[in-house]
């Protein structure tokens, strides 16, 4: 199943996708410490997405200056996980990215 | 397999080679050869991959990896509408057998439908066989793909028709054709156009996967809510056809639209597609291609800077890679990348032959950011003309496989191989060193990255990683490890991309030493490893929770062996 995801800044879509657990704090060694999936869930970061020009230079499709993800599970998500997921309608009809 | 490791365990103990090669006649004493030249998965293994996947086949052609993106495709389940399916229009009727469903009406319908991700732009094949047929059925009411672009009806592989007129006989039958709006609905069943028919259909094996693909393999998916990917990629040379082995390859975004639509002539790829100085002209979606298919464009480039390329947003700092087919058809062939406005450029001379080819370069997104012309041109004063096909854009400095795109920006996940338990232990055995060898042809890797190429290694990581590591004076590191500290060993400049390359290690709870290409690699080490490693990861550092692939390579072989070798078995076994 793939979700498309938006929130305003990216720090909010790792919240969010901590939330969700989803996404676990794993130690790198050394203290560092990162932000990884979990098995099953693979997830896109796009950010945001650019505005369309023509070979005139016109824009033809405005841009979006949040933070858009995509994820997509091979597992079933719980209601929990995703009315953790910040969604959003409407749905692009043709997203600006997907996965293969 | 646990028998031989029995075997092996006494002459381990006496540490060398000679007595265990004497004592039990086992080949080379390994106790793990894992050939991927073969082209055959070794069923220890465990691949995973969730999206669609393109490789190199035997024939030198680009291909989708197997793939069934309907779910629950085994039908085997005791309702008669499957799990995973939906009950659409049911005026009919319909019962099952095993894995089979017989659709029954008398001027009614009775379809079940799904609707996976299928992208607007992009081709696919949906196939289902048909076991038994009454009535007057066409194709057209047996499927349905809403309403795509219809490319061909094919049964057993030979086309019948490019309409849905087709009467329906047993046999494998098969849609192809270019879905014109995301997640398409599929119909399957007895009237799936809307129209009422008289007669009855079984129908088993249904599959949807993406590319033009008139006779299928057949690959049960037998998950009731996700697709089936998970088809290991071995590809060819395009050029030699020699088996590369196993393809493993990080996730990658295609950032072109329309890839293989090279089309500045009509709605809606003019505008991402564009065409530019006098006498440039394009014939779009008319040649062979290198899928064998017929969507590569013709395009003329004028004398005057004649060029055709894709307008595509880009970051500053950023280093993309530009990759597409090109095959001369007449004119010049000296001509050139088209990266108008990167800060690398507007153009790199690239040479194109009268073969279809793959040619990639690196380059820099736009000062500041902003949008760069991606495509090819012509600089030489005369005009020439190319069949063009399967632009790529993706960051990185190396192209990886190709990743068709429409009307959507397109992301490939990574592979992931490894052996854990059960099927760990019979080769690994219990021993008190161990050497492993394998032989892999490193591509390329993500920026600023030092991807795991391999790791032999317990759950707390102690044993051994091998990286692809770059920094400019070494290009390989080994990691020893316990479970709290670590060495690693360096090693010089040498791999060239592209080139098959040997690389091992031998490990005991006292000394360690790594080798490539029949020389040890840095210094021997002295690290209390200890031997109960647990996972072989194979093109990841296998890190859990998700191991990252960072790397794209070719794995020829693998081997491994139950005891420690000396440095200079090593060094002959990496020459």
């Amino acid at each position: 199943m793939d979700y498309l995801l938006r929130t305003d800044t990216e720090a909010q879509m790792d919240d969010a996708l901590e939330a969700a657990e989803l996404l676990v704090e794993k130690d790198m060694g050394g203290g560092e410490l990162k932000l990884l999936p979990i098995p099953g869930c693979y997830v896109d970061f796009i950010g945001p997405i650019p505005p369309s020009y023509d070979i005139e230079g016109q824009q033809i499709r405005p841009g979006d200056p949040r933070f858009h993800t995509n994820i997509r599970v091979t597992f079933e998500l719980t209601p929990e996980q995703i009315e953790a997921l910040p969604t959003f309608t409407p749905t692009p009809g043709i997203p600006y990215r997907v996965f293969s | 397999m646990r028998y031989d490791v029995g075997r092996f365990r006494r002459p381990m103990r006496r540490s060398t080679e000679g007595q265990l090669m004497s004592l039990i006649s086992l080949g080379d004493g390994s106790t793990l050869t894992l050939d991927f030249t073969t082209g055959q998965l070794d069923p220890r293994l465990t691949f995973t991959r969730a999206s669609n996947a393109t490789f190199i086949n035997s024939s030198g052609l680009v291909q989708y990896a197997d793939a069934n993106m309907f779910v629950n495709s085994a039908w085997t389940d005791a309702n008669n509408t499957p799990t995973g399916w939906i009950l659409g229009t049911s005026t009919g009727a319909v019962s099952r057998s095993n894995e089979t469903r017989t659709f029954t009406c008398a001027a009614q319908q009775y379809w079940l439908y799904q609707q996976p991700a299928s992208r607007t732009g992009l081709t696919y094949s949906i196939s289902v066989e048909v076991t038994a047929v009454s009535g007057s059925m066409v194709y057209g009411d047996i499927i349905l793909a809403g309403s795509s672009t219809y490319l061909g009806w094919y049964k057993d592989g030979v086309l019948q028709a490019t309409g849905t007129s087709t009467p329906v006989t047993t046999g494998v039958i098969t849609l192809i054709f270019t879905a014109n709006s995301d997640n398409t609905i599929l119909r399957l069943g007895l009237g799936a156009a809307g129209t009422n028919v008289t007669g009855s259909v079984t129908l088993r094996y249904p599959q949807f996967q993406p590319g033009q693909v008139p006779i299928r393999s057949y690959y049960e998916n037998t998950s009731t809510s996700a697709a089936r990917y998970d088809s290991a990629r071995f590809d060819y040379d395009p050029t030699t056809l020699a088996p590369q082995g196993l393809l493993i390859e990080g996730t990658a975004t295609n950032i072109a639209f329309y890839s293989q639509t090279i089309n500045p002539n009509a709605a809606p790829w003019n505008v991402y597609w564009f065409v530019g100085g006098a006498g440039s002209s394009v014939t779009p979606v008319s040649q062979a291609d290198p899928a064998n298919t017929t969507t590569a464009s013709r395009c003329v480039l004028g004398a005057s800077g004649g060029r055709v390329y894709n307008g595509i947003s880009t970051s500053a700092g950023v280093t993309y890679t530009l990759s597409f087919w090109a095959k001369s058809i007449s004119g010049p062939t000296s001509l050139a990348f088209w990266h108008f406005n990167s800060a690398t450029g507007n153009s790199t001379s690239v040479t194109v032959t009268t073969s279809w080819q793959r040619y990639q370069v690196s380059i820099l997104g736009r000062t500041g950011g902003g949008f760069v012309e991606f495509g090819i041109a012509n600089n030489t004063g005369t005009a020439a003309t190319v069949d063009f096909w399967g632009l790529q854009v993706e960051t990185g400095s190396g192209a990886s496989s190709y990743i068709p795109t429409g009307a959507s920006q397109v992301t490939r996940l990574a592979d992931f191989c490894s052996i854990t338990s059960p099927n760990f232990a019979p080769w690994y055995g219990s021993p008190t060193g161990w050497t492993i060898v394998a032989e892999m042809t490193p591509q390329s890797r993500a920026a600023g990255s030092f991807p795991g190429m391999l790791a032999l290694r317990s759950a707390a990581d102690s044993g051994l990683r091998i990286y692809y590591y770059n920094d400019g004076t070494y290009n390989t590191a080994f990691r020893f490890a316990t479970a709290s500290t670590n060495a690693e060993v360096f090693g010089p400049n040498g791999v060239t991309y592209g080139v098959p390359r040997k690389f091992g290690a031998s490990v005991t709870s006292g000394t360690q030493f790594a080798s490539s290409a029949g020389v040890q690699i840095g210094s021997t080490q002295t690290l209390a490893v200890p031997m109960d490693q647990t996972l072989l990861a194979i093109g990841s550092d296998g890190v859990s929770p998700t191991p990252t692939v960072n790397c794209r390579m070719n794995f020829r072989s693998i081997k491994y062996w139950p005891y420690a070798m000396t440095l200079a078995d090593l060094n002959a076994r990496t020459a």
